[in-house]
């Protein structure tokens, strides 16, 4: 079955490979923290759930909730899992930035 | 009330309860090693964004849902001013009483609206709130906005308020 994917804005590409990177471990707390150190940028709590809910309402991610913690005040942590969908759309994304880096000389690719 | 409850409350209002104590979580986690200020800035950021992403993310199905929350309390209105005549008429009541009684029976339906409103929009109610206040100015705005195109005296006054080229 061929699968729709929407396009991806830029913080959405983000999001989800915080989420691929971290595996079973992505829950706010942990993709906040990925990618202030993979970006330098620390991504408002605010920003962080309002892409998630939205991409989780595109079918790109899917969430369950965790056992409750003395650490949250008894609350649940909620974790993400990037589903076929969003695997798919964040793939077509990358490509496309391969195919706009080919052929351009700049210093910081050559070097990554 | 600790302050993690007040949170809780307060993003209720812009997203489901399972999803606002999982953020308060996430925040409390965070900000073990913050302030006060820290806390709040991030809750109130949070359900910011959260009330206006609720809005963003289907602008038309929520004015809508608000517009027909606005007729329904237009209707409400209409029947809330009958209700009150017939009843101060059969109990006696006029004047200020009367006026008193109107005004009672008019909250009371604005009650009901706002209920039908956050039955209809679960853990999105302040964005529905937010998006009928919109469609509610509408109607007072428009034909201000006619009357400029037209160009009625407002308009002409509006021009003397801007800077000279």
């Amino acid at each position: 079955m061929r699968i729709r994917v929407p396009a991806l804005g830029e913080f959405e590409q983000v999001v989800l490979l915080a989420i691929l990177r971290l595996g079973d471990r992505a829950y706010g707390v942990t993709m906040r923290e990925e990618i202030r150190d993979c970006t330098n940028r620390e991504p408002t709590p605010g920003a962080l759930y309002t892409t998630l809910d939205r991409m989780e309402e595109k079918g790109l991610v899917r969430s369950r909730l965790g056992d409750p913690t003395p650490q949250r005040g008894g609350r649940a942590k909620r974790f993400f899992q990037v589903t076929a969908a969003g695997v798919e759309a964040v793939a077509r994304a990358q490509r496309a930035y391969r195919q706009l880096l080919r052929g351009l000389k700049l210093p910081v690719v050559a070097h990554a | 009330m600790p302050k993690d409850r007040i949170a809780e409350g307060l993003l209720v209002l812009v997203t489901s309860r399972e999803r606002a104590a999982s953020i308060v979580g996430d925040i409390m986690e965070s900000s073990a090693t913050r302030g006060r200020v820290w806390w709040w800035s991030a809750v109130l950021r949070a359900a910011a964004s959260l009330l206006w992403g609720g809005f963003a993310n289907s602008p038309l199905g929520m004015l809508g849902l608000a517009f027909r929350a606005w007729l329904m309390g237009l209707r409400l209105g209409v029947c809330s001013i009958i209700i009150a005549s017939i009843l101060g008429a059969a109990l006696g009541i006029y004047g200020i009483a009367q006026q008193t009684l109107t005004v009672a029976v008019f909250i009371l339906c604005q009650f009901f609206v706002g209920r039908w409103l956050a039955w209809r929009a679960p853990g999105r109610e302040l964005s529905a709130w937010f998006a009928l206040l919109i469609i509610g100015q509408v109607p007072y705005t428009l034909p201000f906005i006619v009357q400029l195109a037209r160009g009625h005296p407002f308009s002409q006054m509006w021009r003397a308020w801007q800077p000279l080229d």
